[in-house]
């Protein structure tokens, strides 16, 4: 998941950069309101954090802005948690709000919450024949038998899930699971789905992952089935 | 004395005029007819002063007695019964009188005076008072004095017949100026009471938020106190943005380095719950210091607030699609800061919100004061967890981070309007209602 932060405060940005990278999102991290906004309009991103307090432009015209030409969700921090400022936020465009100081679980919950949301996922926990996914404990299970990904193996995973049944190129994958300034080559990506394919299905691998031929992956199964949050 | 200061400027204009028209009036007729009376009377004296001195002029005395060959010119001497006479005596004799004496003379009660001396009174002659002029003189012929005394009597007829006329005429006249007074004064108070209206109207206006300031024109008396008010409402203004821009900053700096804090990697368990702690008491105390009730309340419109916070609401809570249920007075006015009405609803609502199953209804009113009633319905509320619910809001300091810390600022801010809190466990729609009440 490819995830823009706008932070002016240069520690907490660090700091949310490398947890929020460890929790497997691809971060993007911007430290005024003008950077976030040319990057916002740049990249398709699947969610992003924006700070209220930010130099250049701030948060709320900062979410109002990217609201006319984006439609992916937006979480802003505040350091008044005040409803005002939360009307204000949410009415601008924004979808959810935490307030200063905050622990990372929290945020990294909300966002996840977000994502499923604006996919319409409403549960945490996804099952596709035989494949159970905790996408808030980042837990893959095949037939109860828990599978050992990598972070970017996983990531892989998500992004497919997250978009069933619709074409992924390539790029698009790499782009949403390397941050702007890592250094990528789309062969990895080829690499990722061939361990994945062996890792969730080793006899039938295209049972989950389907190559379209020329144009990129598709996460075929369509025996979707939400259960309940245990 | 309180009284009368607290008496209304038109009710103040009121009583002056009526005073003007039943005390002022009235005496000012009364001095009018005292000084008409008295010229009459000095007019009457004169008029006998001069005809007592033709008598005295033709007064002669022939071997020391008085001469009867007495003419006076004023044709009512010799007219009898005409009501003007004249006398001369010597002590009680009447030694001549004019032909107009028709009546018994024996039973006049004669004033006495001394030599040289003008007297004038008034005599009863036949029971009817007679204005009386008389003057002493002392005649002398061959060494020897002779003392008369000479009387010009006058019926007060004519005197009084006067006074009739001038009351006859002046009691009409002091009527209708009355009555125009009166009218007059009536223009008079709506005139002065026009300026008043225009002002308190442009006040309401200030409080409806309609307008932000006091425009006019207004008459110079009342300018100087619309231009202290408009520097107050900007001041005031002014004062309040300064006042939360220090606020967002103070927040802002405060709790940043506490969201550094801990988001750091390795922050052990105990510190971040104290960071939560010192964050929880900085939110308290920051939306406290905020709550403070300003000398000027402009007043806000609660259903535009309601309006706003519910889309927000729905957008947080989209996966619980709650569905709300708002009655609310149009012209529902909150008389204080917007802020804190949107922390008092904004609050209200989410704990709804999260309580909730499905439904929430808002019920607002403005009759006979501000009344907000929010219910759900969820599984209600305990007597024992209302206690613990109304007794937080009076622990400042000791919030523990979770639910209750929202109730506890809705407590403040009721606390800082002097309005009421009551939870009712179970309410119309089955879960708790929350019902705030404010005197104004």
């Amino acid at each position: 998941m490819r995830l823009l932060l706008v932070e002016d405060e240069k520690v907490l940005n660090q700091q949310l950069t490398r947890q929020l990278s460890s929790k497997g999102f691809a971060v993007d991290a911007c430290f005024d309101g003008e950077a976030g906004l040319f990057n916002a309009l740049e990249i398709d991103y699947d969610i992003a954090v924006i700070d209220i307090g930010l130099p250049k432009i701030d948060g709320f015209e900062l979410v109002n802005r990217i609201r006319k030409e984006k439609s992916w969700p937006i979480l802003l921090l505040t350091a008044r948690d005040h409803w005002q400022d939360k009307v204000k936020g949410l009415n601008s465009g924004a979808d959810d709000y935490l307030a200063k100081p905050f622990q990372v679980e929290e945020l990294v919950a909300r966002l996840h919450a977000l994502i499923r949301r604006d996919k319409g996922q409403t549960n945490p926990i996804l099952e596709f024949d035989g494949l159970r996914i905790n996408t808030n404990l980042s837990e893959v299970k095949v037939h109860n038998t828990a599978i050992k990904l990598t972070a970017f193996e996983y990531k892989t995973l998500e992004y497919l899930i997250r978009h069933p049944r619709k074409i992924i190129s390539k790029t698009e994958l790499t782009e949403h699971l390397y941050a702007q300034d890592f250094d990528r080559d789309s062969n990895v990506i080829e690499v990722f789905v061939k361990r994945l394919r062996q890792k969730l299905s080793p006899d039938q691998h295209d049972k989950y992952i389907q190559t379209v031929r020329g144009q990129g992956y598709r996460f075929a199964h369509t025996n979707e089935q939400h259960v309940s949050n245990k | 004395m309180l009284a009368i200061n607290k008496l209304s400027l038109t009710r103040r204009l009121i009583i002056s005029n009526l005073i003007v028209v039943f005390v002022v009036l009235p005496l000012f007729s009364f001095a009018l007819i005292n000084t008409f009376s008295a010229q009459a009377e000095l007019s009457e004296q004169q008029t006998m002063q001069a005809l007592s001195y033709e008598l005295l002029a033709k007064l002669e005395l022939e071997n020391g007695e008085l001469s009867d060959d007495i003419t006076l010119t004023a044709t009512e001497f010799s007219l009898p019964g005409s009501g003007l006479y004249a006398f001369v005596r010597s002590g009680k004799r009447i030694l001549w009188e004019s032909s107009s004496v028709l009546f018994p003379t024996g039973n006049i009660n004669w004033v006495t005076s001394s030599a040289g001396k003008e007297i004038f009174t008034t005599i009863d002659i036949l029971q009817q008072v007679h204005f009386n002029w008389q003057i002493q003189v002392i005649l002398e012929q061959a060494g020897v004095t002779y003392p008369f005394t000479v009387n010009i009597i006058k019926s007060n007829t004519d005197y009084e017949e006067q006074l009739r006329k001038f009351n006859t005429l002046l009691w009409p006249w002091l009527i209708g100026i009355s009555i125009l007074f009166a009218a007059l004064q009536c223009i008079w108070v709506l005139w002065f009471r026009q300026p008043m209206r225009d002002l308190a109207h442009e006040i309401e206006a200030i409080e409806k938020s309609k307008q932000a300031q006091i425009h006019g024109p207004y008459p110079p008396e009342i300018s100087t106190v619309n231009d202290r008010l408009n520097q107050l409402l900007n001041n005031e203004k002014l004062q309040r943005e300064r006042y939360k821009n220090k606020l967002a900053d103070l927040a802002h700096s405060l709790k940043t380095p506490l969201a550094v804090m801990s988001t750091h990697d390795n922050m052990p368990s105990e510190a971040v719950d104290s960071i939560e702690k010192i964050s929880a008491i900085i939110n308290h105390q920051l939306k406290k210091a905020q709550g403070k009730a300003s000398s000027w309340h402009k007043g806000c419109d609660v259903k535009h607030i309601v309006e706003n916070l519910i889309p927000s609401l729905e957008k947080l809570y989209a996966t619980k699609n709650i569905q709300f249920t708002e009655t609310i007075d149009s012209d529902a006015r909150f008389y204080g800061e917007e802020e804190d009405l949107y922390e008092l609803l904004g609050n209200l609502l989410e704990n709804a919100c999260k309580a909730c199953r499905h439904k929430i209804a808002v019920a607002i009113n403005n009759q006979p004061a501000l009344t907000i009633v929010i219910s759900d319905d969820g599984v209600g509320i305990s007597d024992a967890q209302k206690a613990e619910i109304l007794q937080r809001g009076h622990r400042a300091d000791t919030y523990d981070s979770g639910q209750g810390i929202g109730l506890s600022v809705v407590q403040d801010i009721v606390n800082t309007y002097q309005g009421s809190l009551t939870i009712e466990g179970s309410g119309a729609l089955g879960g708790a209602t929350f019902t705030v009440s404010f005197n104004r």
